[in-house]
């Protein structure tokens, strides 16, 4: 087995994609080592992508693309400039606020840094807000995208740890993204007054204020359509993401009058081409989990972890600090494919709670997204500001902080992940 | 993901297009748009399905009995043929910190030996789906009338797929060194 891990590593480091090394190594595994029937291979990769929630994966993403194309995000920003504009760090509330927004349609930070990263950071340094602490703020605020439903990571998530409910992930995840949302605004207003950052604007008249709010309105309305039809049990998950695709193209045709078909094309193949990395990992994902289940890895490996410590909150410390230092060298999705299976079902050896322990694992793995030496929205953020990644590595340290501080006290405290989706009934 | 999510739309097909010898451009050109109008077929007829059988399901009090299953068949598909477009892409996430750091020669090699790994894996795909397919003839799919020969075919037209666009990553490799990125 430790030629398995030995081989996936190899490949990793001379550059194949994590989702063709794992799937390489597993399957050779299966045909080679194992000498099983030809179709197992098959067999396992077509039951992994067997899933009815699983298509809400392309149906998020192009949820998202759509309703950047269809001029809505602009005009929620437009809304939020007119509201907060007139408060000292006004534009990096605007940063923070937008993205808890955004979060509620697309789902990933990947995505929110690239449709409003751009924007929020020119918005921020026109007003006078030095370009670092801009970029900086808006890579950590990107990372709230996936702990606020709806996230594509936490349906990723429980479909690769199976008999967790994902209306109840995203339940759990409403308390620790509100808290990292909540202090990433304390910080922004010390800040903002300590180094007297931005210039103030005036405050609209009540007329076009209520313009903008009628015109924002569509907006606020489909993260309302997708997260409440989930848990009012009006849909399931998929069925509430393409209501929101759908909604999405009626306001984008018929309100907004900014979609064209040729929008709707490209959508679709944009959301083919960033599903079909998840597809292909949870894929390869899965041939690695049955090898690893068959062969009774992942019981040894929980026999060695309750040898090691029997207190369940620092197993769970010791998982999260695994995690970040994963989150460090490699993308959330893979490590929550590749880890979580053998993971969650030691944690309930445990006796930890099912959804706290994705939360720990989920926003442990995402913070790594923001984190040097290969934090993918870091980068990404970096060359949207045009600054050096050391230098914004630098200036992230202190969002990233609060961020890991949310981790210790979910950790510590199961009823901020609990509490919620107890109350609703999941 | 990173080239693919900077940007609006997929580019970096189109891009490395004007690599290619004239006559395999032009087959090129033919065989992505081929395979998008497919997904954009594919992506529609999902998007319509779900939200054909919700309108139904509340308005009418009927529920459409396919849609659960017809929508997890073009999922499959959708994912095992948009598999190959993210590879052209460089979509498909990899640890490129190292590679990255190289000398150009030891670049390239490194390079093609992760390409020749990656073909491994992709003709073990194709060889597995292949086998699947004789069974899948009489088998059906689960929780549908559907015979599981429908999905498992996806399997191998979607490793010819990404066999045929690794061949042209590697192609663009070896003939313009320089401009090459890790699959």
């Amino acid at each position: 087995m430790l030629i398995l891990l030995l081989a996936i590593l190899a490949t990793l480091i001379i550059g194949v994609p994590v989702a063709f090394g794992m799937g390489l190594a597993g399957a050779s595994w299966i045909l080679f080592v194992e000498g099983m029937e030809p179709g197992t291979v098959a067999r396992r990769i077509i039951f992994a992508l067997d899933s009815f929630p699983l298509l809400a994966i392309p149906l998020f993403i192009m949820m998202g693309h759509l309703a950047e194309r269809a001029g809505m995000l602009p005009e929620m920003v437009r809304w939020l400039q007119m509201v907060l504009g007139r408060l000292r760090g006004g534009m990096a509330y605007l940063n923070v606020l937008a993205s808890m927004l955004f979060a509620g349609i697309s789902g990933t930070a990947v995505s929110d840094v690239a449709s409003l990263g751009r924007v929020e950071i020119q918005m921020m340094t026109r007003a006078g807000y030095p370009v670092l602490f801009a970029a900086a703020l808006t890579a950590a605020s990107s990372i709230a995208g996936p702990i606020i439903p709806p996230s594509v990571a936490m349906i990723i998530y429980a479909l690769a740890v199976s008999q967790v409910s994902i209306g109840g992930l995203f339940m759990a995840g409403a308390i620790p993204g509100l808290m990292i949302s909540l202090g990433l605004l304390a910080m922004c207003g010390w800040h903002a007054r300590r180094h007297d950052y931005g210039i103030l604007t005036d405050m609209p008249d009540a007329g076009s204020l209520a313009r903008q709010t009628l015109r924002t309105l569509p907006l606020f309305l489909l993260p309302v359509i997708v997260v409440g039809g989930i848990v009012g049990g009006v849909f399931t998950i998929t069925e509430s993401a393409a209501i929101g695709v759908a909604y999405t193209i009626l306001i984008g045709f018929f309100l907004t009058r900014a979609l064209s078909p040729r929008d709707l094309y490209d959508a679709t193949i944009y959301s083919a081409a960033i599903s079909s990395v998840v597809g292909m990992l949870l894929g390869a994902g899965a041939l690695l989990s049955w090898i690893l289940t068959i062969n009774r890895v992942t019981n040894a490996l929980a026999d060695g972890l309750v040898a090691l410590t029997a207190d369940p909150t620092l197993f769970l410390a010791l998982v999260a600090l695994a995690l970040l230092l994963l989150g460090m060298l490699m993308d959330a999705v893979p490590i929550i494919i590749a880890l979580a299976p053998l993971l969650a079902p030691i944690a309930r050896l445990y006796g930890i709670d099912d959804l706290q322990f994705a939360l720990v694992f989920i926003l442990s793995a995402m913070i790594g997204l923001v984190t040097p030496p290969v934090g993918i929205v870091l980068f990404m953020t970096s060359g949207i500001a045009g600054v050096p990644p050391e230098r914004l590595s630098l200036a992230i340290l202190p969002f990233v902080a609060w961020m890991i501080a949310v981790v210790a006290l979910i950790v510590t405290l199961p009823m901020l992940t609990l509490w919620l989706p107890r109350l609703l009934g999941f | 993901m990173t080239e693919s999510e900077q940007g609006d739309r997929p580019r970096a097909t189109e891009t490395q297009r004007l690599g290619l010898p004239a006559l395999w451009r032009r087959v090129d050109a033919v065989l992505v748009t081929l395979v998008n109008a497919v997904l954009f077929l594919i992506g529609s007829l999902f998007v319509l399905m779900i939200t054909l059988e919700v309108v139904s399901r509340y308005l009418f009090d009927f529920s459409i009995g396919m849609v659960n299953a017809g929508a997890r068949l073009l999922l499959i598909w959708f994912f095992l043929l948009g598999a190959g477009s993210a590879l052209r892409e460089h979509a498909h996430v990899g640890f490129e910190m190292l590679v990255g750091r190289l000398r150009p020669r030891a670049r390239l090699i490194t390079l093609l030996t992760a390409h020749a790994l990656v073909a491994v894996f992709f003709l073990e795909l194709l060889w597995s789906g292949l086998h699947l397919l004789g069974p899948g003839l009489s088998q059906g799919w689960a929780g549908s009338d559907i015979k599981l020969f429908w999905v498992a075919i996806a399997l191998p037209l979607g490793a010819v797929l990404l066999i045929y666009h690794l061949a042209v990553l590697s192609y663009l490799a070896l003939c313009h060194p320089q401009g090459a990125k890790p699959c």
